[in-house]
């Protein structure tokens, strides 16, 4: 079981690259996904997602896939999967929580 | 090709970046440096947008090297070298380009080159320090030297803590 200060909140640059290496990608590969996925909100500077990738790896929650190529392919692991899932039950607490206290996202403005 | 040489010695590495995509947006877009000279190439203006960054190792460490062909393999081009500072370049046709993205990693950055102009301060401070008690009298001038070029570095250490600190109080409300 992860120590208790593993359960803070993650960055969303760490969130969405988890979220991409459910399917195997390289770099350049994630950073596609996440502008994509986020219509270009999220841009990631290649700088911060080295360091993220390479923290992430540290920390068993992707692994690189072995293969031939410069390009090194990265898929998450059990353990990050499981990050994923807690992180998930955190954000949807905030989002019915705001939902209940405000009522909801305002379209009109 | 048309090429524009200019000597220039910059201390504060985000005007650096400035004045270079000031260049690039003219259409001078650096291709090779070698203290304190800039090389320039004349192409289309505003071709490239350029970003500078004092890496963790020398250029030539293996996980430089790592670091480098991953910035590579996103489309970005390692530019020049000098000491552990890199400069690095991205097409503007290709979308913004920014380094780092989140605060953390800005504030890393700065932390690296605080350390460095602490160690170049210093010492600097040290050399004046010590040949001021020591160098007859006529060559008193270079220790003053020393000393006055440590507390001119020992202001960019401080301008550059500001901005750290000013990240890191963002920091506390944002991600």
């Amino acid at each position: 079981m992860p120590e208790s200060s593993e359960r803070g909140a993650l960055t969303e640059a760490v969130f969405y690259i988890l979220l991409a290496l459910h399917t195997p990608l390289h770099g350049y590969g994630i950073m596609q996904f996440i502008k994509e996925i986020s219509k270009g909100r999220v841009d990631l500077g290649p700088g911060t997602l080295y360091g993220a990738i390479t923290t992430l790896v540290e920390k068993g929650w992707i692994q690189p896939l072995p293969g031939a190529g410069r390009k090194k392919e990265y898929e998450i692991t059990m353990e990050g999967k499981q990050m994923v899932q807690w992180e998930l039950e955190r954000l949807q607490e905030l989002v019915t929580h705001g939902q209940e206290i405000t009522g909801g996202l305002d379209h009109e403005a | 090709m048309k090429h524009k040489v200019v000597r220039r010695f910059f201390i504060d590495f985000e005007a650096e970046e400035a004045w270079l995509n000031q260049m690039a947006a003219k259409g001078l877009h650096l291709a090779q440096y070698a203290f304190p000279t800039y090389f320039f190439e004349q192409g289309q203006p505003g071709e490239y947008t350029y970003r500078l960054e004092l890496l963790e190792h020398m250029p030539s460490h293996p996980e430089s090297q790592v670091y480098i062909e991953f910035l590579e393999d996103t489309g970005v081009e390692c530019v020049a070298t000098h000491f552990r500072w890199a400069f690095f370049r991205k097409p503007t046709s290709e979308g913004p380009f920014q380094l780092f993205t989140d605060a953390a990693l800005k504030i890393q950055h700065y932390k690296r080159l605080i350390a460095l102009f602490a160690i170049i301060g210093g010492a600097n401070l040290l050399i004046g320090l010590f040949n001021l008690g020591h160098q007859p009298g006529p060559y008193r001038w270079i220790s003053l030297l020393n000393i006055g070029l440590a507390a001119f570095i020992g202001y960019f250490g401080l301008r550059y803590g500001s901005r750290l600190q000013s990240l890191r109080k963002q920091q506390q409300i944002t991600e």
